[in-house]
């Protein structure tokens, strides 16, 4: 192995990273849209308790 | 049982969510094996060494690409003819997991290049109209994200993938129109595969694991993208959504 060890790993390595990072952006895009959404929630209520 | 119920973003969103567990983990699951037994099973290649074992992911990647891209243009097209609001999130699901798997397949094919044929890359046909699949996967997600009216961006993407499917015969045959660097094809549709059952074997449990991979992950990404489309709408709203 230790001659195509770089190449071998390289590639294994780069499929965690591309794998990883296409994991990792998913869960970042829906927490971001939870947080917007939650924030949407508080401002509604704080429009309608103003309303009152 | 009427299938069309589930046509519908509302319906569509609790499948999802109950479905990926079932992708999930029987994907962790292949993948460990088959990464054991593309390591420690399949026997060293004669011709290519240890190198060869870059195939175990370059192989299905490439396949996903591919795949992907069709499937994408499939449900961008229905989108499109139909008005299908769900086939439209479906088509730009896929497309961020079909450009993952591409630059993939083109990164380790650069690293399988290098020790086999000297160079990372050439302009080779097969090299070359995978590259092209990228930029049009890079097109269509681009095209997504700059059109700011869902519908508009639909329709645009929808023109860009359905024409863009001729790419992908191109990239299949070309080893064959052409003469390329790129080995021919090792495992055929019809006829004996050319490698050691081990190898084989190995690479369609990874196949199959980047199948449920994919199919966990742009699930996944389809419930993200019904939840920022129907934001607004009263099935969302009332907290009905699992």
């Amino acid at each position: 192995m230790d001659r195509y060890a770089f190449y071998v790993w390289g590639s294994y390595i780069s499929a965690l990273i591309l794998i990883g990072g296409e994991i990792a952006l998913l869960i970042k895009r829906k927490n971001d849209l939870k947080r917007q959404a939650s924030l949407h929630a508080v401002e509604q209520r704080r429009g309608s308790e103003s309303n009152i | 049982m009427n299938w069309y119920k589930y046509s519908s973003p509302a319906a569509f969103y609790p499948l999802a969510g109950k479905l990926i567990p079932w992708f999930a983990i029987p994907a962790i699951v292949l993948f460990t094996v088959g990464l054991y037994v593309g390591f420690f099973v399949a026997p060293t290649d004669f011709q290519q060494g240890e190198a060869y074992r870059i195939m175990f992911i370059h192989v299905p990647a490439a396949w996903m690409g591919m795949l992907l891209y069709v499937l994408m243009a499939f449900y961008a097209g229905i989108g499109w003819a139909f008005n299908a609001r769900l086939a439209s999130m479906m088509a730009s699901a896929l497309a961020i997991t079909g450009a993952m798997f591409t630059l993939l397949s083109l990164v380790t094919g650069a690293l399988w290049g290098k020790p086999t044929w000297g160079t990372y890359w050439a302009w080779d046909a097969r090299m070359t109209s995978t590259l092209i699949l990228l930029f049009l996967y890079i097109g269509f997600i681009s095209l997504q994200a700059t059109i700011e009216d869902p519908r508009r961006a639909d329709r645009a993407g929808a023109v860009l993938a359905v024409v863009g499917v001729i790419n992908v015969p191109i990239i299949y045959f070309s080893v064959q129109w052409w003469n390329t660097l790129h080995q021919g094809a090792t495992i055929r549709m019809m006829g004996k595969p050319t490698i050691a059952a081990p190898m084989l074997a190995a690479l369609l449990i990874m196949l199959a694991a980047c199948w449920l991979y994919s199919i966990a992950v742009v699930l996944y990404r389809l419930r993200v993208i019904i939840r920022e489309r129907e934001q607004r709408a009263s099935w969302l709203a009332q907290g009905t959504a699992s």
